[in-house]
């Protein structure tokens, strides 16, 4: 409904016990919804920060799902800093470990993440075909 | 399911804007409006009526874009991005600004380059500047319409963003026509014209061998490299 400073705000308050942690998957998580509600709000700095941090936990944890989802949100910092080719790399490999877990919802986003990139570069053709892959989950 | 519903909703609207980039109109609009139907809440539609605003816009109907750009500016200042918001508001400067209701389209524009600038979003800002440029060509105001228009430019071809670098190129074109040089005008539709077929977006293609009849000029061979590849 659009509080991402509200997702921020419950998130920092939690912080410093959840770092304590020694659950890669659980914190990873977190640092994933958090880097998702700073990029939002356009706090890039902030947003990678907790982006990488998700990321290094989903290695650490070998959480593909995880890793997938840090990688679609880095495709998606990369759309808004304007690096797109860049993006597309990550978007790839978005949907590269997504592909081989059990989440297809997060697979569609990385595809839909990807589609984005795709039509921001000007290849509308490989935005199409993305797409109708993203159908397809759902069909 | 809500995800399922996210899901053919996002695949829509990529889709759609897709079709709308490739001068798809119709078929655009359609997946657009089916998009917005599927949409499981207010963040995929605040996306998805930006964006038929935008087709609508692209399609030449400017009466029916007008009013669902203004309500995509509402709804993704509450729901979106800040990078959606400076986007639409570009969307919304151009509506105004093909109405010729420059005193609406300018301020917009304007906002639009302060806040991409803010959020450091080039893909804003050289749509911002495109627009400005476009806004001080209609305007008479030829030397500034140059300056927007050569950092819209070179905004985009920055962040390699091929076909909004050669929509800028059609722009430039247009300019120098109206200063009376048609070596330039014919080097930035030549430009255009290779970075449209590199990307297979027949209906931008026409429309540039289009142009070059109508200015009286002949297109000539632009080899874009190993750059032009995605």
């Amino acid at each position: 409904v659009g509080h991402r400073q509200t997702i921020i705000d419950l998130f920092l308050r939690h912080k410093e016990r959840l770092d304590r942690l020694q659950e890669p998957s659980l914190v990873g998580r977190h640092y994933f919804w958090l880097g998702f509600a700073y990029a939002f709000l356009g706090k890039r700095e902030q947003a990678r920060q907790s982006i990488q941090r998700a990321l290094e936990e989903g290695t650490q944890g070998e959480d593909a799902v995880r890793m997938g989802q840090a990688h679609l949100l880095l495709a998606q910092e990369m759309h808004f800093s304007g690096s797109l080719h860049q993006g597309i790399v990550h978007g790839q490999q978005a949907v590269a470990l997504l592909e081989e877990t059990d989440e297809p919802f997060w697979l569609g986003m990385g595809m839909y993440t990807l589609g984005l990139l795709y039509n921001s570069t000007g290849a509308c053709h490989r935005a199409v075909e993305v797409a109708h892959g993203c159908t397809r989950l759902v069909q | 399911m809500m995800g399922d519903r996210r899901l053919q909703t996002g695949a829509l609207l990529t889709i759609g804007w897709s079709y709308t980039l490739q001068g798809g109109w119709e078929a655009g609009i359609e997946a657009l409006q089916q998009a917005l139907s599927l949409s499981p809440d207010a963040f995929e539609s605040a996306w998805g009526l930006g964006l038929l605003g935008y087709a609508y816009l692209e399609q030449g109907n400017v009466s029916d874009a007008l009013p669902i750009l203004a309500q995509a500016v509402l709804e993704a200042n509450q729901y979106r991005s800040r990078q959606v918001q400076c986007m639409f508001l570009g969307f919304l400067s151009e509506a105004y600004l093909r109405q010729n209701d420059i005193e609406k389209s300018r301020p917009l524009a304007q906002q639009g380059l302060d806040l991409g600038t803010v959020i450091q979003f080039p893909l804003g800002i050289g749509a911002a500047q495109r627009t400005l440029g476009r806004i001080a060509h209609i305007t008479g105001n030829l030397p500034q319409a140059q300056t927007y228009l050569q950092v819209s430019l070179a905004t985009f071809d920055t962040i390699q963003t091929r076909y909004e670098l050669a929509r800028t190129h059609l722009d430039l074109a247009s300019l120098a026509q109206s200063q009376g040089n048609q070596d330039t005008a014919t080097t930035h539709l030549s430009t255009a014209h290779a970075w449209f077929q590199k990307l297979q977006v027949s209906k931008w293609v026409e429309q540039t061998e289009q142009l070059a009849r109508e200015y009286g000029v002949t297109l000539t061979e632009v080899a874009l490299g190993s750059e032009g590849d995605i």
